[in-house]
């Protein structure tokens, strides 16, 4: 019976190979498994939102431990004479410090950035969209007044270059205004998709408040015209007035970003959980400003809540050019470390000023925005305008440090841990200090460029460093102001022994961040003289007549 | 962190035999995870006219040859990096030493039981297997151990006269408790790493075996905190945990059919499941968990692999006289899938109890991740033959992947091999040899990516407020497969009634289009890394067997087998023109990376090694500059240079004999090295320290021979180096040296790898039907001129692909030498 059999075999063979007949349609189907199931590649454009948002406040913080150094607001004392690389106002070969914005700007906010942007275009979601147009040029600003020139913006973000050509500065300032104003524009809408709600989502900082982001962007704006003083014709101060007074209206409108510290990267930057300040001290320049002596004596009430005394109760800074300035003091005399405790204590106990884990760390204040238009109203020859503004900053200033004090139960009597006791500055020490007139002259004849920029400095120590530097190189560190004779930045002293590579001349630029351009884009670099041993030296565009 | 290779599930004793396919002609059959070759692995099945049941039991003793040497004449003096420098004053007269490196390394003990049952019906048409087995292990540091279970069951089946099955299943449950493997994040923080270099730098005037307090505290040596000294070597043996536990079933079901006369029907099926969990523990007090207060870390792994295929074989056809083919046709397709839930908490409530349970509710964090891959192909392959003595094989074969974007996610590739037995076409020849075959193939290879390479996706971000973000790396599109292209020409002769043998290969291969991942670029992409097409990299190598019969009596042969391989890899370029490609994984060390550039090796190390002498007026090109306010040389920082270090050796050679007397056997097979840098990062680190051996002379006021970078450098009249410096006070003598200086050169080895004696007991011996005793000795000794403890070494494991970490030595573990005393017993 052998023919039932061979049919039965040719059935099943059939069959079998059937199998795969029917299977090769589907091929393709088969194998679309390669979307990623862990991550979306899309949401919504308010999810973007707080990631940006987060690194808008907290990029400044990175790079202002190294620009502090610079500026004068902290030193990093060691074990050795020498002081550190950025203390001698140099920098740290094949390191990325000191370059934390660069890779933000370009990566953090990056892709990140035009997809919301993209998406928020898309649905009319003009709110959006204007965050996203100021956090753009707020970018393309931060890296131009630190670096010079950076990547061409017309062949930024193309994946399909591997090196890049830079731009020009005064290109770059000129997307960067015109970037401002489209965000100006666009928060200026109500239409569309504009959604308090959607946008309170991903908004940590202003809630959804679309007036609040469009007072900032004009804020933004005065600042980046304000960075144009010594460009002659090109720095227009009542347009920087103007721009102001469209802004900030009080410190309800100060930009903060509220750390929730429940995990290593949600924690205050500047906190003691993460380390990163324990070892800095104040010098002697800020200390300088508050404790009287470059003010005729008068003792400013905000130094007892931003500055740490040492444990003999004296308040102290070091000197920059003294690497080992804090050991050799005996240890009564240590200043204590900005949290307030001496050595590197201060780990889950109560902080002062900024600098604890759950405080609303500064992006940009009213009090700063009235300090630059005074120095705007100063300059276009208005001393009234002036001094008013100059009064309502250090009004300002002062009450931003108690609020500052507040957040995360900073002031107040701290029992088991003294050296942290803080009160609010009081009504009464607030209108003693605005009446003295050696710190608020009596009349605006009175006023100079010394008063303005150094009580600026008081206002914006420990976080705006990205302003305060470029307002020091705008006056070379030491330009004496022309009517008093006096120094600009009051008491400031170039450090005597600078970085190898200086050839004795200050800072003036940071260098590209290593890792990205140093090693991969060298072509872009040499064009520019990135290369050279002493380009940090180099006074950037804005500086230039 | 190490993990079990899953390779380790398998059960020795069920291993019928091995085959080892090297070149891409594995692909052919296996497709594209056999792009560099193939391991075989057949199980075994029962065989008709057995019958019976084997119990086999082996047990090994395994003791390390060496341990790290350091010097002892010299005392602590500061505290850095976690553990103390030692440049202080020496140990005064009567000093207790408590020899703390050696003392901690215990014998490890295993022992293997394994029972099976195999047989067949009468009439053969159904055989079977059952095979139980059970393994327990003990490692060389304390606190380390291994079990295994291994259940295997096969059958096979003659079920009607045109339909055969073959199935196998099995089962293995695994536990294994590792020591946390030693790295350092710089040279000079050892904070969270394995045990071996907080035994290293511990100091041998504190008896280490006393790690806790009496309160049953960790007890600190040093002033620098808890979070930042390096954990005594037991307290991270005993305190702290890297453990897993898994099962996994493997079913391989194979169908023949033969439904005509002329072919037949093969169909295979398999399934392979495993389910692994992972625990880390990072102990509350330990250096890596104490800021967190204990960080413990769980993984649930589940995986599931299926692979289908399915081939039409064709039986020898007669074309014409002498002239016949046959060959096959078929497809296959796989899809595999892993899904791991990983949870992380800190702050123990309890610092003794590990469970998730006891960590702070508010410190759990989790994630989960999915990983799919699906794969078709098409196959076919024909051989003709003529008069038997010359074979030609074509085969092609298209693959369809899911993980290259679908424009490109097809891709076919051929290839060709002959041999030609010229002793059979030729008989004159057989005057000379006994029997000689030439063989040829070219065969080209496609490979795919790793999935989700090829498309970013957002992260859910960690910083303030939440959110989405993406990941560090950026999309490309134009992602296609990598080819390889391998040619190959052997021969293989027989002398003497086939008493002596020679065989040689020559193959080159060629890889363009790889895909290299990571690849790093400026920022202004705005991402980081990108998974690139780009390489181009050639290996070449010769490859002699020579395998005779010198002594062959009826009672005693001895047999030598000699395999000699020399290889080379060269990278040809990088993806668009970078000039340096390096494994961030292998990068555990200092300032030394497994990185290559165009032109040279792929095992090459690059680095930031010393500045010499550019220009070679003055006749002085290549020597060191030093420093003129030092004494010291100078390091080249601005980039990492290839300086012509390179990993791979000349050649090696494994030797085996084999020599037989009526009932004993006697095999041993030694393995021969000769050249290949290794970097001898534990001596770097240990000299950094003031603890090597070599930094006893400290006392010897020396000059550096260089020359001064005073400016003079590059003129005919450079300044020669006469600063006298004398390292035991100037110490940056020691903490600055390169790692360049503990790069051995050439290095070479001799070592018996292998040696078993064996003997068959007579039958009948306890009832038995077959009976063997056997003893092995495994790493028994080692010649080298390497001076660590074992050059053999890898800084990473197999899983970090490429070059990996092969031949960079820091921190790893001495190798041991073990006996193993076995018996096999046949009922």
């Amino acid at each position: 019976m052998t023919q039932p059999i061979t049919r039965v075999r040719r059935a099943a063979a059939a069959l079998l190979l059937a199998v795969p007949a029917v299977t090769l349609p589907g091929c393709q189907n088969f194998l679309d498994v390669n979307t990623n199931p862990n991550t979306p590649e899309v949401v919504s454009a308010n999810l973007y939102l707080p990631g940006i948002l987060h690194w808008w406040a907290t990029a400044p913080a990175f790079d202002g431990r190294f620009l502090g150094r610079y500026t004068q607001m902290w030193m990093l004392p060691g074990t050795s004479t020498t002081p550190s690389t950025w203390d001698r106002m140099g920098y740290d070969p094949g390191s990325d410090n000191g370059a934390e914005q660069w890779r933000d700007v370009y990566w953090s906010f990056g892709q990140n950035l035009i997809d919301m942007m993209t998406k928020a275009q898309a649905e009319e979601r003009w709110d959006i969209l204007g965050v996203g147009y100021l956090m753009k040029a707020w970018g393309w600003l931060v890296l131009t007044d630190m670096h010079g020139p950076i990547i061409k913006l017309d062949q930024v973000f193309d994946q399909s270059r591997l090196t890049f050509d830079y731009d020009t500065e005064d290109h770059q300032y000129e997307v960067v205004l015109a970037e401002l104003d489209s965000a100006i524009t666009f928060l200026e809408r109500t239409d569309g998709a504009v959604d308090a709600t959607y946008l309170r989502k991903g908004d940590l900082i202003y809630g959804g408040d679309r007036s609040k982001w469009l007072k900032a962007a004009w804020g933004v704006k005065a600042l980046a015209l304000n960075h144009l003083s010594n460009k002659g014709a090109l720095y227009r101060p009542q347009d920087v007035i103007a721009a102001v007074d469209k802004s900030f209206g009080s410190n309800a409108d100060d930009a903060l970003l509220p750390y929730q510290g429940t995990n290593n990267d949600n924690t205050n930057f500047y906190g003691r959980t993460r380390g990163n300040l324990p070892s800095y001290r104040q010098t002697y320049f800020p200390v300088g400003l508050m404790d009287g002596t470059q003010f005729s004596g008068a003792v400013d009430p905000r130094m007892r809540r931003m500055l740490s005394p040492s444990p003999d109760g004296v308040y102290r800074g070091l000197d920059p050019n003294v690497g080992d300035a804090l050991t050799i003091l005996p240890a009564a005399q240590r200043p204590n470390n900005v949290f307030g405790y001496p050595g590197t204590g201060g780990l889950a106990l109560p902080s002062r000023y900024i600098f604890s884990d759950k405080s609303k760390f500064p992006q940009m204040t009213y009090a700063e925005l009235q300090f630059v238009k005074a120095e705007a109203a100063y300059r276009a020859g208005n001393p009234a305008v002036a001094l008013s503004a100059y009064t309502t900053a250090i009004g300002a200033s002062i009450d931003f440090v108690n609020a500052r004090n507040a957040d995360d139960g900073q002031s107040g009597d701290h029992t088991g841990a003294p050296e942290s006791n803080i009160t609010q500055i009081s009504s009464a020490e607030r209108a003693a200090f605005l009446a003295d007139t050696r710190i608020v002259p009596a009349t605006p004849a009175g006023l100079t460029l010394s008063h303005i920029m150094s009580q600026k400095y008081v206002a914006l120590w420990g976080w705006g460093h990205n302003e305060i530097w470029v307002d020091m190189r705008r006056y070379h560190y030491t330009d004496l102001d022309p009517v008093s004779g006096t120094k600009v930045f009051r008491g400031f002293k170039l450090p005597t022994n600078f970085y190898v590579d200086n050839a004795g001349q200050p800072v003036y630029r940071v260098r590209p961040r290593f890792n990205s351009e140093y090693v991969w884009n060298k072509p872009g670099l040499s064009q520019v003289g990135a290369l050279d041993a002493d380009y940090h030296t180099k006074p950037v565009w804005i500086l230039q007549p | 962190m190490d993990f079990t290779n899953h390779a380790s599930d398998l059960n020795p004793e069920d291993i019928e035999s091995i085959t080892v396919l090297k070149g891409p002609e594995a692909a052919a059959l296996y497709g594209i995870d056999a792009a560099n070759g193939a391991i075989v692995i057949t199980t075994k099945r029962g065989r008709p006219g057995t019958g019976g049941m084997e119990y086999t039991n082996s047990v090994s003793v395994a003791n390390v040859r060496g341990a790290p040497e350091v010097q002892t004449t010299y005392g602590p003096n500061a505290e850095s990096g976690g553990a103390y420098s030692y440049f202080g004053t020496p140990y005064p007269a009567g000093a207790r030493f408590y020899n703390n490196i050696n003392g901690f390394f215990t014998q490890a003990v295993s022992q293997k039981h394994n029972l099976s049952f195999s047989g067949a019906s009468g009439d053969s048409r159904i055989t079977y297997r059952i095979s139980g087995g059970v393994t327990r292990q003990t490692g060389n540091i304390p606190n380390t151990w291994y079990r295994r279970m291994n259940l295997q069951g096969s059958s096979t089946a003659q079920v009607t006269n045109w339909l055969s099955a073959d199935l196998v299943i099995s089962y293995s449950y695994s536990t294994n408790n590792q020591p946390f493997k030693g790295v350092c994040a710089t040279p000079t923080t050892c904070v969270g790493g394995g045990p071996m270099l907080g035994l290293l730098v511990y100091p041998d005037t504190i008896n280490a075996r006393d790690y806790l307090t009496p309160a049953g505290q960790r007890r600190l040596i040093t002033s620098l905190g808890a979070a930042s000294e390096v954990d005594n070597p037991y307290y991270t043996v005993n305190k702290n945990q890297n453990y897993s536990k898994g099962d996994r079933t493997t079913v391989n079901l194979g169908l023949n059919i033969a439904p005509v006369s002329w072919g037949f029907i093969k169909l295979n099926l398999g399934s392979d499941a495993y389910t692994t969990k992972y625990l880390i523990n990072r102990d509350p007090q330990s250096a890596a968990g104490y800021n967190n207060n204990g960080i413990l870390d769980l993984s649930d792994d589940l995986t599931r692999n299926l692979d289908g295929q399915a081939t039409f074989n064709f039986n020898r056809f007669t074309l014409m006289k002498g002239l016949s083919v046959s060959g096959f046709a078929g497809g296959s397709m796989s899809t595999y899938r892993t899904e791991d839930d990983a949870l992380e908490g800190m702050n123990y409530l309890d610092p003794n109890f590990v469970s998730m349970n006891n960590t702070d509710i508010t410190k759990r964090s989790n994630r989960t991740v999915v990983i799919r891959r699906r794969r078709m192909s098409a196959f076919g392959s024909a051989t003709l033959s003529y008069n038997n003595y010359l074979f030609v094989n074509l085969t092609g074969r298209n693959d369809w992947t899911s993980t290259i974007p679908r424009a490109r996610n097809s891709f076919f590739y051929p290839g060709v091999n002959g041999s030609f037995v010229f002793s059979d076409a030729f008989p004159f020849v057989r005057k000379v040899l006994t029997s000689g075959r030439l063989t040829a193939a070219f065969a080209e290879v496609g490979r795919d990516a790793s999935p989700y390479a090829f498309r970013p996706s957002l992260l859910s971000a960690t910083t303030t407020g939440g959110g989405f973000r993406y990941d560090f790396w950026g999309p490309n599109v134009n992602l296609k497969p990598e080819f390889a292209k391998s040619y190959e020409v052997g021969a293989e002769l027989g002398f003497l009634n086939d008493r002596v043998g020679l065989e040689a290969t020559f193959y080159r291969k060629t890889t363009r289009d790889q895909i290299v991942q990571n690849v790093r670029g400026s920022y202004g992409t705005g991402f980081i890394l990108f998974n690139l097409n780009g390489a181009t990299t050639r290996n070449t190598g010769i490859e002699l067997t020579l395998r005779g019969t010198p002594i062959l009596t009826r009672d005693f042969s001895w047999d030598v087998l000699a395999n000699f391989n020399h290889s080379r890899g060269t990278t040809v370029s990088l993806p668009f023109g970078q000039t340096e490609f390096y494994n961030s994984d292998t990068w555990l060390y200092g300032n030394v990376r497994n990185g290559t550039m165009p032109g040279i090796s792929t095992m090459s190390l690059t680095g930031f090694f010393y500045q010499r002498v550019a220009t070679d007026s003055g006749g002085r090109k290549g020597q060191l500059l030093i420093d003129p306010t030092s004494g010291l040389p100078l390091r080249d920082v601005t980039a990492f240079k290839d300086y012509g270090y390179d990993r791979q050796p000349d050649f090696t050679i494994g030797l085996t004999n084999g020599f037989k007397y009526k009932n004993l056997a006697f095999d041993f097979l030694l393995d021969i090295r000769k050249g290949g840098d290794v970097f001898n990062a534990t001596e770097h680190w240990l000299t950094v320290r003031g603890l090597a051996k070599g930094t006893l002379d400290r006392e010897t006021p020396r000059i550096v021979p260089g020359i001064l970078k005073d400016g003079k450098e590059n003129t005919p009249n450079p300044t020669v180096n006469g600063i006298v410096v004398v390292p035991a006070a100037n110490t940056g003598y020691y903490t600055g040296m390169s790692e360049e200086l503990f790069i051995e050169k050439n290095i070479n080895w001799v070592r018996l790898r292998d040696a078993t004696l064996a003997y068959t007991l007579p039958r009948g011996v306890l009832g038995s039907k077959t009976a063997s005793v056997y003893i092995t000795a495994t790493d028994l000794f080692l010649i080298t001129n390497y001076t660590g403890l074992d050059p053999i070494v890898n800084g990473n494991t197999a899983a970090t692909g490429g070059s990996g970490g092969v031949g960079i030595d820091f921190g790893n573990f001495p190798m041991p030498r073990t006996f193993n005393f076995g018996v096999r017993v046949g009922f």
